[in-house]
């Protein structure tokens, strides 16, 4: 009994000491993600893209992935779901490069997002 | 509870950091790759109990980082859980391969973290418990067993063996699985015939060697999707098989046996062991989830049991049959 209480009160104290951690952390989260869309951005524009296509797709995956867990955990849930999105799309393209037009919409729609939150921090 | 988080995302570190201390957990080391954890794990002055591993990460992934930390005696069987994004749900059945115990999902929910955190405190002190049946593991593998035997009922685990898992892992697997995934799941279970007759007549170390051998000779015949195996004790294998493919279980059980057959496994004085086993019916999961989905798994090894027990009664009756046909003859 008296465990199962300490048990539940250690629970809502996590929860509660989660949000705040969260609260804290969230605009270091939107300077992470600045930075992060700065560099898909320069690649976006860059002609890396002709030239090593698949080298700008590993970075797009590489942070779309990176970004989808936390997104969602920092209370972002659409940019959650528009990174694994993205990643999806690029992981098709990986299997096949007919996919590549695919993937780049996936990648916008994905830096989209991340440029409200970004303008809005 | 030492836990130690390996994630590239100094973020997902700080907030575990941050927050965990709140769940009761606040002994936290943290590193930023695979290589830093290594070398963290190599320097400790005490040995970590519990590790949360991201999957991907550079040079080094976490079912990498999983690999290696099993293959370290005193955490052979630690809790390992992987923490995960859902595009990495691909790689969680490589990971429990690995030797993972469990898995955390991102985005992280902390009511989900502080349950897969207990459940990982449980399997620990579950573990610290066994570690007397792990040293005599060791003490086996390293061929100065002079202990007591093992306990017939313990289901130790069988480590270096491909699609060979612990228990509480594949019922953590299971448990992850979800309504979506247990729809293309079978559990299915073998039971050695006799099994009892057989750890009677070995010496822990074959005992230990057969049971393992077992397991690969299943492990082996699962050709169909995504197999895993666990020892559950008393001579019983529990099987959980991931795909749509419909599956025999008489076919199934033939083929085990005719793997085990072909090892031509002996006692260390070279005289043959006669292995049979006996296998439940298949189990299509359906639509169960979370606990029933275990229960499913002990009702299979009960139906092994109940099937190898038959095979006993059916072969006592063969043998007074033929022995009644020779008494017959001679008096003929």
């Amino acid at each position: 009994m008296v465990a199962e209480a300490l048990q539940a009160a250690r629970s809502a104290a996590h929860a509660e000491i989660f949000q705040a951690k969260l609260a804290e952390m969230r605009p270091r989260f939107a300077a992470t993600l600045g930075d992060r869309l700065d560099h898909m951005e320069e690649l976006r524009d860059s002609d890396t893209l002709n030239t090593a296509p698949a080298d700008a797709m590993e970075v797009f995956r590489h942070y779309a992935h990176k970004t989808a867990g936390m997104a969602a955990t920092m209370g972002f849930p659409e940019l959650g779901e528009l990174c694994f999105a993205a990643e999806m799309a690029v992981n098709r393209y990986m299997e096949n490069p007919v996919e590549l037009p695919t993937a780049l919409n996936a990648v916008d729609d994905m830096l989209g997002e991340m440029a409200l939150i970004v303008d809005g921090a | 509870m030492k836990i130690l988080a390996v994630d590239d995302d100094p973020m997902v570190l700080d907030l575990l950091k941050g927050s965990l201390p709140a769940a009761g957990y606040p002994d936290i080391t943290t590193a930023e790759s695979a290589a830093e954890a290594m070398e963290i794990v190599q320097t400790a002055k005490t040995p970590f109990d519990c590790f949360l591993l991201d999957i991907q990460m550079p040079q080094m992934s976490g079912i990498e980082l999983c690999d290696w930390i099993r293959y370290i005696p005193e955490y052979s069987e630690a809790p390992i859980l992987m923490v995960t994004a859902m595009s990495d749900k691909v790689f969680i059945n490589q990971a429990f391969a690995a030797g993972a115990s469990d898995y955390v999902t991102k985005p992280f929910d902390p009511l989900e973290l502080t349950t897969r955190m207990r459940v990982a405190e449980r399997l620990n002190d579950k573990q610290r418990d066994a570690r007397h049946n792990g040293e005599m593991v060791q003490a086996l593998l390293n061929d100065n067993f002079r202990g007591p035997k093992f306990n017939f009922d313990t289901a130790f685990t069988i480590r270096d063996v491909a699609g060979v898992i612990d228990r509480v892992a594949l019922e953590n697997f299971l448990l992850q699985l979800g309504r979506g995934g247990m729809f293309a799941t079978n559990v299915f279970a073998f039971q050695i015939v006799n099994a009892r007759d057989l750890y009677n007549s070995c010496s822990p170390e074959e005992y230990f060697y057969t049971i393992t051998d077992i397991a690969e000779a299943i492990s082996d015949s699962l050709t169909f999707g995504e197999s895993f195996v666990a020892h559950a004790g008393r001579g019983a294998f529990i099987c959980v098989s991931h795909g749509r493919d419909q599956i025999d279980a008489e076919e199934m059980q033939m083929s085990v046996q005719q793997a085990i057959d072909k090892m031509e496994l002996v006692y260390d004085d070279w005289r043959e062991m006669d292995v049979q086993v006996a296998s439940s019916p298949c189990q299509r999961m359906g639509l169960r989830s979370g606990r029933s989905a275990v229960d499913a798994m002990d009702a299979a090894i009960d139906k092994a049991r109940k099937a190898a027990s038959e095979a006993v009664h059916a072969g006592e009756f063969a043998g007074w049959k033929r022995d009644l046909i020779k008494a017959f003859a001679w008096a003929g």
